[in-house]
């Protein structure tokens, strides 16, 4: 990856640069970032699809919004520790857009009371294998992040929901970022940092995007 | 089953508001407390590493599920709590011997609890525990990166940081002395005056029971007097019969007794004297009064908060 864009990464929290799509140039502009995080298959990579509810998992976005948009959320959020950094890529054009919004943005829009709900928040993370309780912002080695999944984080304390209310509301009220697949490129992001969604599948095309996860 | 930090350290803040959630003197406070503190302490040794959770086993069974790399068929079994409370004292430098035996003792009041028919912490009052137990999740929660505050909230570290303010050893000795010289002093009156002191102090404090204080045993005379505190927490409001409930938690920080005139300032002092069990203030509300609603038929009222507005103001269009 270009010294320029990894700087961006760890400044902003995020990157979007022209690049080469193909399988080895992802994976290898993922190592300068991290280690990848090997998927249970065995590769690197995801292919991902859109897809309709008879095709996909139960409880995951597909299955719950189908071709919809997918709402904002911090990816692998089911993990004990979800994963830094996320690395996409579409291997075709694409109409529908990446969003995401930064936790900066959202930060600098709350106050010092709904800073503390957000502390308080208390959720369980409920999945087929396993359960645990977690929070909306938290630590790992005196690091902190966000953690956010309406699909598998259930409120467990009143600070939990009001902390659903803050975020919906801010999420409605800042500006989103798109990322518009029109041309080769990679869009890379802080997963502890960032919040991410879908646009709603447009004209039901083959969208195929390429998700590397990395620590 | 986790075993990693942070869904520990989270779960240990649930219960903790739980616990703060009930009166301080009532037994689920030290229940909850006592649960939440047992997670805290397995949170701080996860911050090392989750491994060390894992209950040794020849063919490491526990391990490999503390790394993530367990069979679906072994059930992963936890290190025991006194072996947990041990490696606290090897890895933690400030979670001394002392720090030990008040987590001890707390967690055995809760296995007490949730074994016997007992209740076992109705017999171990929150303010022989309190103080120890703000001292040990100070030092497990900064140990770990956290904080009072991020464990507890800014309200409950305010009242935790006056509990570990205060310097306890001179105020012990100044406070047995306090006593001491007061029943002196009442022991010297005739049984007359005695008697007469103690039925005016108990009326007195029959009467003050309504404004907030707390009626206990004056260490000194054994006449009925007071405490009264900082108000702590949140308030738990509950709806009855056409009245409004509010229950708050109080910190006993002053005491005085009217027979022997013996007065305690602060909470340690009231520790020393034995009179620092958190109590629970009971105010009854009217609808009208919680809400400060006003009767349309009562004008006094009316033209009171009419003037508090600053009355009618003349239209003026500039």
């Amino acid at each position: 990856m270009e010294s320029k864009a990894l700087n961006q990464l760890f400044s902003k929290g995020w990157a979007e640069f022209s690049s080469s799509t193909d399988d080895d140039t992802l994976v290898d502009l993922s190592k300068k970032t991290g280690e990848i995080i090997v998927h249970p298959n065995g590769n690197y990579i995801d292919y991902l699809k859109p897809k309709n509810k008879e095709e996909a998992t139960k409880n995951t976005f597909s299955y719950n919004f189908e071709l919809d948009k997918f709402p904002f959320h911090t990816d692998t959020a089911f993990w004990e520790l979800p994963a830094r950094f996320v690395l996409l890529s579409c291997e075709n054009k694409s109409d529908t857009g990446t969003t995401f919004v930064t936790f900066n943005d959202i930060y600098k829009d709350l106050t010092s009371l709904e800073i503390s709900e957000l502390k308080k928040s208390i959720f369980l993370i409920k999945t087929t294998t396993k359960n645990f309780y977690t929070s909306f912002l938290n630590k790992h080695l005196n690091q902190e992040f966000i953690r956010f999944d309406s699909n598998c984080m259930k409120p467990v304390n009143k600070s939990a929901k009001t902390t659903l209310e803050i975020i919906d509301e801010k999420l409605n009220k800042l500006a989103i970022n798109k990322i518009t697949w029109d041309k080769p490129k990679v869009f890379v992001f802080d997963n502890w940092k960032i919040l991410h969604g879908r646009e709603s599948v447009k004209n039901n095309e083959n969208r195929i995007l390429k998700r590397i996860y990395i620590k | 089953m986790s075993w990693e930090r942070e869904p520990l350290f989270v779960k240990s803040k649930l219960f903790f508001e739980k616990g703060f959630d009930e009166d301080k003197e009532s037994p689920f406070f030290g229940l909850w407390c006592a649960m939440g503190l047992e997670l805290l302490i397995r949170s701080a040794v996860a911050n090392v590493s989750p491994t060390l959770l894992a209950e040794p086993d020849p063919l490491h069974q526990n391990l490999l599920h503390a790394l993530n790399l367990g069979s679906a068929k072994s059930k992963r079994k936890s290190l025991g709590t006194v072996q947990v409370l041990s490696l606290c004292q090897t890895l933690i430098t400030d979670f001394t011997e002392e720090h030990f035996k008040i987590s001890s003792a707390i967690i055995n009041q809760r296995n007490e609890e949730l074994h016997t028919g007992g209740a076992a912490f109705e017999d171990y009052p929150t303010s022989q525990w309190i103080a120890g137990f703000y001292k040990c999740c100070k030092i497990l929660s900064e140990f770990q990166g956290e904080s009072l505050n991020s464990l507890l909230g800014s309200e409950i570290e305010e009242e935790a940081n006056i509990i570990l303010s205060e310097v306890k050893e001179e105020e012990f000795g100044k406070t047995k002395s306090a006593i001491a010289a007061h029943k002196k002093v009442f022991e010297n009156k005739t049984e007359e005056d005695q008697e007469n002191l103690k039925t005016e102090s108990e009326k007195n404090s029959n009467k003050l029971a309504y404004r907030g204080h707390h009626r206990v045993k004056c260490p000194s005379c054994s006449s009925l007097a007071t405490v009264i505190g900082e108000p702590y927490g949140k308030e738990n409001i509950e709806t009855s019969d056409g009245e409004i409930i509010v229950r708050q938690s109080i910190l006993p920080t002053k005491f005085h007794c009217t027979a022997c005139e013996l007065k305690l300032n602060g909470y340690n002092a009231l520790t020393a004297a034995n009179l620092s069990n958190h109590y629970t203030r009971r105010t009854i509300y009217s609808p009208e009064d919680y809400f400060d609603m006003i009767n349309p038929d009562d004008f006094d009222r009316i033209s009171e908060k009419f003037h508090e507005f600053g009355g009618y103001e003349e239209y003026n269009n500039e």
